[in-house]
């Protein structure tokens, strides 16, 4: 049995690393967007993720089930320039004939700042494209044991190791709907013997204001259909030097998602579809990953 | 006579003090889009002393503040408001009342604790009591008029409220 199988590993933290937040407009879900967080401001964002997978192509009979609460905060430093911090807490199990494996704990916290280089506003629309830059901090354990000893990677709660990671967020937003593009690429570093593969990936969303289908000065509150993708490539961990066949990889995903988008807070649930998966040798796939949580500005 | 008399003292104490001077600025904004947008504009407004109510209408774009004589609004300040916000500021019209509010209007902290001190004063003042002048659901206007209470004995206690024990007025359980 390959207990150091990367890929679930590599999948879960390419979602968790670049869930970063929004603001109180229909934004998408699971990634950022290029709208503003106000000069001193502040918006706070609590996300539940809960991805499950089960097709093993290995024949191994492994299911695997993570659990994060990504904790995040945002400030607007400038009109222009936003920092995030995210701190995510994660519950893992691995279920294989072998046994059962688990642990949770605070897993790799990131920091994030986003500046935005070009604007155009009009009326009831903004165009923005905004740069970012962050850098993932190993504030998770990577040693972990249980009776069988050390656990894999892909069951640590956090990696070892510190990366950095940037891209660019284009979005436009008008009354009736918004759309956000977002490319991006993570250099993973040594942790060890240890380097997971670098991450490039690819993102977009549609925001489809459904109620009130007419406007009026008393609307409190935006319920939006929300349809996304996510194409991501995983390169393959290396051990010693020497690549992982069974590591890396190339998955998109569909996130049909619902947002409700009031003064003050939005409520946001998804469910992420991986439609392809192109994986490296016996990785486990995925099947699918929840995502539901709110965002309060102050 | 008297309801003559009672009924200009409340017009004077209810209408002047929102209506008197006031004057509507109509901002253009662009690049707001959503609830929030609106939000975060009228909060920043809001704090500005002497300003009122604060109004927004997301598919024209357009803020309307009523504020009083005192305000003086610029186009470098609002430019500079607005941009904190990520929005940005095109220019205003001024009104000279404030007809474009109406009750569901979102009051400034600052006119909100004045009406409410207001009231306060006026509802429960004892030296103003006589006068009746109530608004204990809110909504801007008297309860009853003054002498609506001389036939009210909400307290059961057999003697009219406002009369000689009007410790126990409103005591309606």
């Amino acid at each position: 049995m390959n207990w150091s199988d990367p890929k679930w590993n590599i999948a879960l933290l390419s979602l968790i690393f670049w869930i970063i937040p929004g603001n109180s407009w229909a934004v998408p879900i699971t990634f950022n967007t290029a709208l503003p967080v106000s000069q001193g401001e502040i918006i706070f964002r609590e996300q539940i993720i809960i991805g499950k997978a089960s097709d093993d192509v290995g024949g191994l009979d492994r299911k695997m089930t993570a659990l994060t609460v990504n904790s995040v905060m945002a400030y607007g430093v400038t009109p222009d320039l936003a920092i995030f911090g995210i701190l995510p807490l994660t519950f893992k199990k691995l279920k294989s004939p072998a046994g059962v494996r688990e642990t949770d704990g605070i897993g790799d916290g990131r920091l994030v700042a986003r500046y935005t280089l070009y604007k155009k506003n009009a009326v009831g629309k903004t165009t923005r494209i905004a740069p970012f830059i962050g850098l993932k901090v190993p504030t998770g354990d990577n040693q972990r044991t249980d009776g069988l000893g050390l656990l894999p990677p892909n069951l640590q709660p956090g990696t070892g190791s510190w990366d950095v990671f940037g891209g660019v967020i284009a979005t436009y937003a008008s009354v009736d709907w918004n759309l956000d593009f977002q490319a991006s690429y993570r250099v993973n570093t040594r942790d060890g013997g240890t380097e997971r593969g670098d991450v490039a990936r690819a993102d977009v969303s549609f925001q489809y204001r459904l109620l009130p289908r007419t406007l009026s000065r008393y609307d409190k509150g935006f319920f939006y259909g929300v349809m996304e993708a996510n194409l991501v490539h995983s390169g393959k961990l290396q051990t010693g030097g020497i690549g992982d066949s069974n590591s890396g990889g190339t998955t998109l995903y569909l996130v049909p998602g619902i947002q409700y988008a009031t003064r003050r807070w939005v409520a946001e649930a998804a469910v992420q579809i991986p439609v392809i998966q192109d994986l490296n040798g016996s990785a486990l796939e995925k099947d699918f990953t929840v995502l539901a949580g709110f965002r309060v500005n102050f | 006579m008297k309801k003559l008399i009672t009924g200009a003292i409340l017009t004077f104490f209810l209408a002047a003090p929102a209506l008197a001077d006031d004057i509507q600025y109509d901002l253009k904004l662009e690049g707001i889009t959503c609830p929030f947008c609106v939000a975060t504009s009228e909060r920043a407004l809001r704090k500005i002393e002497g300003v009122k109510m604060v109004s927004g209408d997301l598919e024209t774009g357009i803020i309307r503040v009523c504020a009083d004589e005192s305000v003086k609004f610029s186009d470098e300040q609002l430019t500079k408001i607005f941009l904190k916000k990520g929005f940005t500021y095109k220019g205003m019209e001024i009104h000279e009342n404030c007809d474009g509010f109406d009750s569901t209007t979102v009051l400034s902290e600052e006119e909100l604790a004045r009406r409410t001190a207001m009231h306060d004063k006026m509802g429960h003042d004892d030296d103003l009591d006589f006068l009746g002048i109530h608004d204990h659901d809110g909504d801007g206007t008297p309860d009853h008029a003054a002498e609506d209470h001389v036939d009210h004995d909400h307290d059961g206690d057999g003697i009219p409220d406002h009369g000689a024990d009007y410790d126990d007025d409103h005591n309606v359980s």
